[in-house]
């Protein structure tokens, strides 16, 4: 209670008045003759000190003065600090846009954050919604949600369920991946197939979950033989077929060649041609730079857009877009064999990862050889993979 | 006849008002412009007070309509006004009623 009668005080204002202790009687008088509520009385070396309304203390003091009782009258709250700053227009137009601001910016979507992806990114997750109709800058209301849910579930391959909860201006995306049954295991998942080998290796374990196996662990195998079979036998001595499924893991030879010329061409960009510059604010975009130029016929167009945050919290729902169009011309370089070994092992890297992102390297063996006009980079690798492939019936 | 009657107000008697109000049997804070609330010793809460005519810590007269309240006691105080009801704090002695003129 006592909380609430000071945001009271703070927000309309109140004032303490302070006379001899003497003038009590008085001053208690004028406020039950006018009808003056006070709220606090206390006295403290020979002074009186009421604490009352800022409406009611002018009234009081007006009488006080009237029959010439000394007194002393402090006023604070909200509309005495707003009187002080009355002349400093910039600071009340400054005030009343940051609480426009806030009123209207509350009704909008400020982020998302998602969660719950593991194969898709943020960014795509962002994007499947935004074909939606959500994003930064709309307009929040709860009856949408769900509708934008349904939207993102109909048109999306890739999400098997997706909820959106409003936390203030935080929209918080959890999604549920679909499971690909077709990534998982290779091929097609329609009609009948059988597994075969996709390169040479010798097989160290098998896991059959449909047809039947035709190869055991450590047998050597090559690239296209059968290893899980969609043909099987019933305990009548009928055969039926299906889709063959499972893994097949198998002990790989994998070799990867690498070459960097020393001699290479480069595109060299000349100053920006056009520039333009927009404000994202939101969903809205605004324009506030361009300039143009006459563009030649090789060109390339760099886009750039800077977010803002305060203090490490997320980005503000305002960014500046730069779209910058150069003209470049190609000259003739050459390059270091430092810098031709470091991009040679850089590429080969990609390659690994590219090409091996499921196996597990056991072995890796690298040769490198220098010739006059490249760098050569020769890699054997041996891994454990898995090696069953999908092949439909009746296209061995 | 006014004078036979205020005299007889004034007195040990009771007054018109009152004597209505205990032949209906209303509730008295309807009829009556003063009501008088006290919590223990330490709190009271007076309607109907129409100046203060005394306030010393030890002794504090309220001037009612037709008599005088007379709260003494220690450390008196009158901590809050509001809404026409005056509110006392202190040590309370006593409380006197004294009727006036």
């Amino acid at each position: 209670m006592a909380l609430l009668v000071k945001l009271k005080n703070a927000l309309t204002g109140s004032a303490k008045i302070t006379s001899g202790a003497e003038n009590t009687p008085h001053i208690i008088s004028y406020c039950i003759k006018t009808g003056l509520p006070y709220e606090k009385m206390a006295f403290s070396e020979g002074n009186i000190t009421i604490r009352m309304s800022l409406y009611a203390a002018k009234k009081l003091a007006k009488l006080l003065r009237e029959d010439e009782i000394p007194f002393e009258i402090r006023e604070g709250g909200l509309p005495v600090l707003l009187a002080k700053y009355k002349k400093r227009y910039g600071l009340m137009a400054g005030a009343l846009i940051i609480i426009a601001l806030l009123f209207f910016s509350g009704r909008y979507v400020w982020d998302i954050r998602v969660s719950g992806n593991s194969t898709l990114t943020a960014a795509e997750v962002k994007a499947e919604l935004a074909n939606a109709g959500f994003g930064n800058g709309y307009e929040i209301g709860l009856d949408d949600v769900d509708d934008i849910t349904n939207s993102v579930l109909i048109n999306s391959e890739k999400i098997a369920w997706m909820s959106i909860n409003m936390r203030g201006n935080v929209a918080y995306v959890q999604i549920r991946e679909k499971i690909n049954a077709e990534g998982e295991f290779g091929g097609d998942m329609s009609g009948d197939s059988n597994m075969v080998a996709s390169r040479d290796g010798i097989i160290e374990y098998i896991e059959v979950m449909r047809g039947t196996s035709a190869v055991t662990e450590g047998q050597s195998v090559r690239e296209g033989e059968l290893l899980i079979s969609g043909i099987s036998e019933s305990t009548h001595g009928e055969y039926r077929t299906e889709h063959a499924l499972g893994r097949v893991y198998a002990i790989t030879n994998r070799h990867f060649s690498v070459k960097i010329p020393l001699k290479f061409e480069k595109k060299v960009l000349s100053e920006p041609v056009c520039t333009k510059k927009t404000v994202k604010f939101f969903s809205k975009y605004i324009n506030i730079f361009r300039n143009y130029g006459n563009l030649g016929t090789n060109c390339v167009k760099i886009e750039e857009e800077n977010s803002f945050s305060l203090f490490g919290l997320p980005d503000l729902p305002v960014s500046i877009l730069s779209e910058m169009t150069m003209e470049y011309e190609t000259v003739n370089a050459i390059r270091s064999a430092q810098q031709a070994s470091e991009l040679a092992f850089f590429e080969l890297e990609r390659l690994i990862e590219t090409e091996l992102a499921s196996a597990d390297l056991l072995r890796k063996t690298i040769s490198t050889e220098m010739t006059e006009n490249e760098f050569l980079l020769e890699c054997e690798i041996v891994c454990l993979e898995n090696i069953a492939v999908s092949m439909p019936m009746g296209e061995e | 006849m006014r004078k036979k009657d205020k005299d007889k107000k004034h007195g040990d008697q009771l007054s018109i008002s009152e004597k209505l109000y205990k032949k209906f049997d209303f509730p008295a804070e309807i009829v009556s412009s003063c009501t008088l609330e006290i919590t223990g010793r330490n709190e009271a809460s007076i309607c109907g007070c129409r100046r203060i005519a005394v306030f010393t810590p030890e002794l504090i007269r309220l001037e009612m309509k037709d008599f005088d309240l007379i709260f003494e006691g220690d450390a008196l105080n009158c901590p809050a006004y509001g809404g026409g009801r005056i509110v006392l704090a202190g040590i309370f002695k006593s409380i006197t009623y004294e009727k006036r003129g």
